[in-house]
């Protein structure tokens, strides 16, 4: 009995690991080298880098809000470690001064969009403009490479524990981190309550407008992690780094709402996965990027689609 | 508030006129009137969605998919007047597809937008194989994009054409009015009986319209089918009717602001590409500028609602 | 002798189990001004709201102009011939005069106005300068009708109607906001509408105004008709119109008072919000509830708002403990002890699609955790479960979504939050609306309960549950305090004449 509850209540979970499996099964007959050990590793490299930057937009989505500007500020703080690096800092100053950055332009574009009561797109879209410009200024758009080799920062990508790639476990790490903060603390159902209801939420005493500035940090400060992680891997500082973030990362959060009911770490963990295994098949089978981006989309519109469709149906139960 | 943009814009004129002798010959200024054409036609649209109270960030994407497609079609041996007429309806099409999702199944415009534009741009990719495709289009559009009469760029004399009947839709007849009223007061709209889904599928079916024909103009000036377009006419667009909202109808979005803002950008950006400020100082000036804006505009909406409340 | 513009028989409408209008009947003669009145929860606005196509009734039969008429919407009752004004009037602000009159119906020639049709501006001002001049109003139909007082918005509105060549106009509240000259002024407005024949309903609660205005009145109460009076032929006086709204026979619903006098928790002094209320003071003691009591446009949600710290105040102080308190906000307002409890539970109160155990220790969540926040499960469930138990929340799931509880009992869960913050001052505003009787009768015995040792007020516009459970009263009017007194040494009729009227007394 209660195997068929679970079934019940999952229904959208279920379906989710099945058309996983298609896709696995899919991929594997067509390309002879999609089960192998390097190309799981590529696989892993592809969801850390969606699944960082999705975790932060995730925390924005549930605070009932959206950011278009992660991604560009990603590209500046990914250029700003480039820089220091290239002025001789060691990696880890390096990436902490990157990360900081991030920090700060999500903490002004929470504070301009909470306290002024600001639309977050119109923002968002300005400030991302504004990063990106920004990015612009340590090298004028060329490539940094000076003393990568040196620095140490390629060995982000280079360690491994226990054969598991870094980024991976770093990838684990926050996800577990932000998992119980979401879930299993206060601050959480603050998170959750100032999105779902913010005037119940400031008339229970929360204090809404850090939650959201606390959002838009995440999400900076988790796309400028994306970023920096892939800049590590590449080699050399691009300007251009985070600017194909933004699909992949709502395609993710959406598909993760629309397969627990609400946007969730551990949905938009799960569906990064999803993603991944559909890129990275793609490209396996020497498809250009720019049909993955037509499959995003497609996933984007199906999500929200199902997501609207078991809203309305909650709403009919309810009357 | 108004006149301070204006004289802020003499002022501007002014400076890069008197520092750069290139800038005030009639050629480069009849050259930023054609560009800012095919941008003014882009945010049309955006101009009237804004206004109802909605937005479309797949415009510039159903540019490039109707610019590409024409090129497609055009290399594969069709008439060129039948390609850009299928392109056309084609590009229509992603109107039709934003309205009724938004309207009948009432997704969230914002996201719903992003998804659609990333579908536009990714079949026009794939048509182009991620390459531009260079075609000739052909005397007749060639002529309206680079030809002039009485001095004036044809390109842009169209658009003009095009603004004055779209601002007279915008301020004498009932889909104007509606359009406003239902940006501004779902609710009360409702009430007075307004068909606010049939509004709101026809402003997506006008941008796409616009966006359409500006991709038809876009084959022409660059004489090949361009896929990446893209994200750089989002900030621009934006930026374009906000500002024209400032400038004229007190804060709310309308035409002939908007082409008045994109002349201004068109003048701004050339000053500064003619003077040697590289592109990415003129993104954080248009980001700012956007910020600014929509600080203001709000600050004052907000202060007035408080004097609603008083005049209760 | 005039004919009969509007018959309701038998009227009959339900929600959920309850029944809201029982077999009413009303009817209204072309030209008259027929006013409805009612305690709160009569059954006005119900009637209202199936008459002009906002509910669908259950049963009975509505004539119009001796046709029988049956419409499902708004629109249908607009092409029938039913206006109606709201309180909150439904204006484009940015839109001016003439274009808020013809907003929809553009096409002044033909009857509706098709998707598109061009706007002939100079045509439109002609007709509403036209339409505007029967009147004794000055408005000037070109600037934003933001900038209009409260009067020329409500002017527009009729204006709107009439152009569409009503007969049926229903006015709902409208001299809340108005001043006296701009009542006087709209006033004269309604007598020009009766001599062109218009049947105007008139729903208010200030009793001079309909005696000023009024052809005929017609009493509900608890769904049914009680009385319809001919003013023109039976002149009856406020005392006993109040008699009739409320009825001899009172509920058996609430606990019994005590005398018990405690300590002073909170004393307010010459608070006043700008526009909204004025001067109000009072102390409030532990184990004397304190009930205020007036109803719309009294500036009772006003000062709610402004006890919990959403709105802020334009002077005056609210001391506690012998401290001036400064309210920012709700959190300061919950950190100094204060708890409210909302009007609209939905809206203000619930935090839906979680669950009874989140909605209420969302308040206070300092009980359950630990460092860093940490929610220790357990101790949650036993806290939650002994809240549940002791409100009687049915059904006693602490984990069931709160959207799935009836009215009664997510009222309850509210309550039950407002608790769980240990408060010891507890303001509920409007707290039984929209909940059954034995709901009510749990709500009202556990705000009894809390008096005892903690600071107790009731904001509500009803005046039967502020008279039978409250110690102490205060009666606003038009943001003034008209009475405060101790419910014992006032009736319920002199209550309801103070929320009513300019006179002081009977």
């Amino acid at each position: 009995m209660n195997i068929k509850n679970f079934i019940k209540n999952n229904k959208i979970l279920i379906i989710y690991f099945v058309i996983l499996a298609v896709l696995i099964i899919f991929f594997s007959k067509i390309q002879e080298n999609f089960i192998t050990v390097r190309n799981i590793k590529n696989l892993l490299r592809h969801t850390t880098r969606n699944a960082f930057a999705a975790l932060g937009l995730t925390f924005v989505i549930i605070v009932g809000h959206n950011d278009l500007s992660f991604g560009l500020i990603g590209c500046l703080s990914a250029m700003t470690t480039s820089f220091m690096i290239a002025l001789g800092q060691n990696a880890i100053v390096s990436i902490i001064i990157g990360l900081l950055i991030g920090a700060i332009c999500g903490l002004l574009n929470g504070y301009i969009i909470a306290r002024f009561k600001l639309p977050d797109i119109v923002v968002t879209i300005g400030s991302g403009a504004i990063a990106f410009g920004l990015s612009y200024l340590y090298s004028k758009g060329a490539f940094i490479y000076d003393n990568f080799l040196t620095s140490g920062i390629l060995g982000i990508n280079d360690i491994s524990i226990l054969g598991i790639p870094f980024p991976v476990i770093l990838l684990l790490i926050i996800f577990l981190v932000c998992f119980y903060f979401l879930n299993k603390t206060t601050i959480g159902r603050k998170f959750y309550a100032t999105g779902e209801n913010i005037i119940a939420a400031t008339y229970s005493g929360i204090n809404v407008r850090t939650f959201i500035i606390a959002a838009f940090i995440l999400s900076a400060s988790l796309g400028s992690l994306s970023t920096i992680i892939e800049t590590a891997f590449q080699g050399r500082g691009n300007v251009k780094t985070g600017m194909i973030l933004l699909l992949p990362s709502y395609a993710t959060v959406y598909l993760g709402r629309a397969i627990f009911g609400k946007p969730t770490v551990n949905g938009s963990l799960i569906a990064s996965i999803f993603i991944a295994v559909i890129l990275n098949g793609l490209t396996l089978m020497n498809m250009p990027f720019y049909v993955s981006n037509l499959i995003l989309s497609i996933v984007l519109l199906i999500a929200l689609i199902l997501s609207k469709l078991s809203l309305s149906a909650r709403r009919k139960k309810l009357g | 508030m108004r006149y301070m943009f204006i004289w802020f814009f003499v002022c501007i004129f002014t400076v890069f006129s008197v520092i750069s002798p290139v800038f005030r010959m009639m050629s480069n200024l009849l050259d930023i009137l054609r560009i800012s054409a095919i941008g003014s036609l882009l945010f049309l649209g955006l101009t009237c969605v804004v206004a109802a109270g909605e937005i479309d960030l797949s415009f510039p994407e159903v540019a490039a998919f109707t610019s590409v497609s024409i090129a497609y079609l055009f290399q594969r041996g069709i008439n060129i007047g039948i390609a850009v007429l299928i392109s056309f309806i084609l590009g229509v099409m992603f109107g039709v597809l934003n309205g009724g999702l938004v309207s009948y199944v009432k997704l969230p415009s914002f996201i719903t937008t992003i998804a659609t534009g990333g579908m536009a741009k990714a079949i026009a990719s794939i048509l182009a194989k991620g390459k531009p495709i260079y075609v000739d289009s052909g005397s007749v559009i060639n002529k309206m994009v680079f030809g002039y009469i009485f001095k004036m760029p044809i390109l842009f004399l169209i658009v003009l054409v095009i603004y004055i009947f779209i601002k007279y839709i915008q301020d004498s007849t009932t889909i104007g009015q509606y359009i406003y009223a239902i940006g501004e007061n779902r609710k009360a709209s409702k009430a007075a009986g307004i068909n606010e889904k049939k509004i709101i599928i026809t402003v997506y079916i006008l941008t796409a319209f616009m966006a359409s024909l500006a991709g038809i103009f876009l084959t022409g000036l660059l004489s090949s089918g361009q896929p990446e377009i893209g994200y750089a006419y989002l900030l621009d667009g934006l930026l374009a009717v906000f500002f024209g909202a400032l400038i004229i109808k007190d804060r709310k979005p309308n035409v002939i602001g908007t082409i008045i803002a994109v002349i201004i950008l068109g003048v701004l950006v050339n000053g500064f590409t003619l003077l040697g400020i590289p592109y990415y100082m003129a993104e954080i000036a248009k980001g700012s500028l956007l910020i600014i804006g929509v600080l203001i505009i709000f600050i004052r909406k907000n202060n007035h609602k408080v004097l609603d409340k008083k005049n209760k | 002798m005039n004919s009969l513009q509007l018959e309701m028989k038998g009227i009959t409408k339900s929600f959920s189990e309850e029944e809201v209008l029982k077999k009413v009947n009303f009817n209204s003669y072309k030209g008259e001004v027929h006013a409805l009145l009612g305690v709160n929860g009569a059954g006005k606005s119900t009637l209202i709201k199936i008459l002009s196509g906002l509910y669908v009734k259950d049963y009975g039969e509505i004539f119009i102009d001796k046709e029988f008429c049956n419409y499902s919407n708004p629109h249908e009752a607009i092409e029938k011939g039913i206006a109606t004004v709201y309180q909150e009037p439904e204006v484009i602000s940015s839109f001016n005069g003439y274009e808020n009159i013809f907003l929809g119906y553009e096409n002044i020639d033909k009857k509706k106005g098709k998707f598109f049709t061009v706007i002939k501006r100079e045509k439109m001002k002609k007709e509403a300068e036209k339409l505007l001049k029967s009147f004794p109003v000055n408005i000037n139909l070109n600037k934003p009708v933001s900038f209009y007082t409260p009067l020329e918005r409500e002017v527009i509105l009729i204006l709107r109607a009439l152009s569409k060549k009503m007969k049926i106009l229903i006015l709902d509240e409208p001299t809340s906001f108005l001043t006296k000259n701009e009542k006087n002024t709209l006033f004269e407005l309604i007598r020009i509408l009766k001599k062109g024949g218009v049947s105007i309903i008139y729903i208010s609660h200030r009793l001079e105004e309909i005696e000023e205005i009024a052809d005929r009145i017609t009493i509900l109460r608890a769904g049914k008709n009680v009385a319809t009076i001919d003013l023109n032929k039976d002149k009856k006086n406020s005392k006993e119109i109040v008699e009739l709204m409320l009825g001899k026979k009172l509920q058996d619903l609430y606990p019994e008072k005590r005398s018990y006098f405690g300590d002073i928790i909170l004393s307010v002094r010459n608070l006043s919000i700008d526009y909204k209320f004025s001067d109000i003071n009072f102390d409030l003691r532990k184990g004397r509830i304190l009930g205020i009591f007036g109803l719309l446009g009294s500036g009772i949600i006003e000062l709610s708002k402004a006890l919990f710290g959403i709105e802020r105040v334009s002077s005056g102080d609210i001391i506690k403990g012998g401290k001036k308190i400064n309210l920012k906000g709700p959190k300061d307002a919950i950190k100094n002890g204060i708890f409210e409890i909302p009007i609209d539970r939905r809206i203000e109160g619930l935090i839906g699609d979680e669950s009874v155990a989140f909605n209420v220790s969302i308040s206070n969540l300092k009980r359950i955790s630990g460092f860093i926040g940490h929610i220790f499960k357990n101790k949650e469930r036993d806290e939650v479960v002994k809240m549940v138990n002791d409100l009687n929340i049915n059904p006693p799931d602490i984990n069931k979504d709160v959207l799935l509880l009836s009215g009664g009992n997510q009222q309850k869960v509210v309550i039950g939050k407002a608790l769980y913050s240990e408060a010891d001052i507890y303001i509920f505003v409007e707290p039984t609306v929209g909940v059954d009787i034995g709901a009510k009768a749990a709500i009202y015995k556990k705000i009894r309960e809390l008096s005892n040792e903690y600071g107790v007020i009731i904001i509500s516009s009803d005046c039967e549950e502020i008279y039978c459970v409250c110690d102490e009263l205060m009666v606003m009017y038009k943001g003034v305090c008209k009475k405060k007194d101790s419910t014992d040494s006032c009736s319920l009729e002199e209550m309801l004449l103070y929320a009513c009227s300019e006179r002081n007394g009977l």
